[in-house]
């Protein structure tokens, strides 16, 4: 079924719209929930709750995009779940390596009393994607926003687990020389 | 270990990343779609599972994509070897395709001869040999012959004309002619290995005479 079709179902409040989204999104929100909790059960839980909060946010919501839409959500009540877990724990997984290389991304002088401006940051980084690259743009998206491993992204581009570190280190990099020259270090 | 700060910090990061924009994320889904539909299954980084199997689940697409290639490799080698035979010629004697296979030339091709002397009061004779290789050539396209001895000679309906070592064997395109051939070799060498080639304009074969000692004959074959 069409995304837009799906999205009528919901707001039309049919739960077939649901089914629907499982049909044809479970694998992905699944993939999701795991690269970050790496635990099936925890993923599989996770995976109903973004069908409920789905429910929930359309209306008012009207997605153009279904995929990219149920992934922010997937990703943000998963993220939640990880804090929640690894609150006082030492985190592994996916989720955790990608989250320690992000440090390569914050700008010198960022500090807990400069808090930071989410939005501001988010603004910053679609103009810093929109000027890469298509690859270096998916490569950063697959790695950072859908965790997937190094192993995965070098199957998916063709390349060695080496090349896509070293092309995922110099992305990291232009984006905290850009995020410092935006002044995001508020 | 991390600190707090650098823990927030990176918080708030995945939480800005988790809201770029949808336009991005979209575009990325559309080239990673074909892989959704694989199973997921937990890294065995914590979960303990067997490594090797999940590894082997990545090296999937890349054996594939190692197989493609080689398959790709495969058909251009068979394209190209197809295209040197298009013209190869198809020489047969008394019937037999010559082959890599050796084929006895018969007796009927090894004319003895005694030789006399000029001296007429000598009339010891001198054992001659004559090996004569009566070939049939089916041509596809215009080929030239070449000897590393002897002489070949044609076979018309005037009779045997002698041509040069090397000649063109005339055929008209995209048209199968049929030419008679003798090649003559006077008083072979049983050591010497004597070569006649074949060449047309994408590739040549070679037919070999040689002595074979072990059956006591001479024996034709085929090297490409």
């Amino acid at each position: 079924m069409e995304d837009k079709e799906i999205v009528e179902l919901y707001w039309q409040r049919n739960e077939q719209a649901i089914q629907e989204t499982a049909d044809k999104y479970e694998t992905y929100c699944m993939k999701i929930s795991m690269n970050i909790l790496n635990d099936l059960s925890d993923s599989e839980e996770n995976v109903n709750d973004t069908y409920l909060q789905t429910w929930k946010t359309i209306p008012p919501h009207a997605p153009e995009r279904l995929a990219a839409f149920l992934g922010k959500i997937t990703r943000n009540l998963a993220l939640n779940r990880y804090k929640a877990r690894f609150a006082e724990k030492r985190a592994a997984g996916e989720f955790a390596l990608s989250l320690n290389e992000l440090d390569d991304c914050i700008p010198d002088g960022w500090t807990m009393e400069q808090k930071m401006d989410s939005e501001a940051i988010t603004a910053c980084m679609n103009t810093f994607l929109w000027e890469q690259p298509l690859e270096a743009r998916r490569m950063f998206v697959y790695r950072y926003f859908y965790c997937e491993s190094v192993e995965e992204i070098a199957v998916r581009f063709g390349y060695s687990k080496s090349k896509v570190k070293s092309k995922l280190f110099r992305i990291r990099n232009s984006l905290r020389i850009y995020l410092e020259r935006e002044g995001i270090h508020l | 270990m991390k600190s707090s700060i650098q823990k927030q910090n990176l918080e708030i990061l995945a939480s800005a990343i988790t809201n770029i924009d949808e336009s991005i994320l979209e575009d990325a889904y559309q080239g990673m779609e074909p892989k959704m539909n694989q199973k997921v299954v937990p890294s065995p980084k914590r979960s303990g599972q067997n490594i090797d199997k999940v590894q082997k689940r990545n090296q999937i697409p890349l054996f594939r994509t190692i197989l493609v290639a080689a398959a790709c490799i495969t058909l251009i080698m068979l394209g190209a070897r197809s295209l040197l035979l298009m013209g190869r010629p198809t020489v047969t004697m008394y019937g037999t395709m010559i082959t890599k296979h050796s084929t006895a030339v018969n007796d009927e091709g090894i004319l003895s001869m005694a030789r006399f002397t000029e001296d007429e009061n000598n009339t010891e004779s001198v054992d001659h040999i004559m090996l004569s290789i009566p070939l049939e050539l089916q041509l596809k396209q215009k080929t030239t012959a070449v000897v590393s001895a002897g002489t070949l000679y044609q076979v018309t309906s005037m009779g045997n004309v002698k041509v040069q070592d090397s000649f063109d064997l005339l055929s008209n395109d995209n048209e199968i002619s049929a030419i008679s051939l003798n090649w003559v070799i006077e008083n072979p060498d049983e050591d010497t290995y004597y070569e006649m080639t074949l060449l047309w304009s994408t590739g040549k074969t070679i037919l070999v005479v040689n002595y074979d000692k072990n059956q006591s004959l001479w024996v034709i074959q085929s090297k490409t």
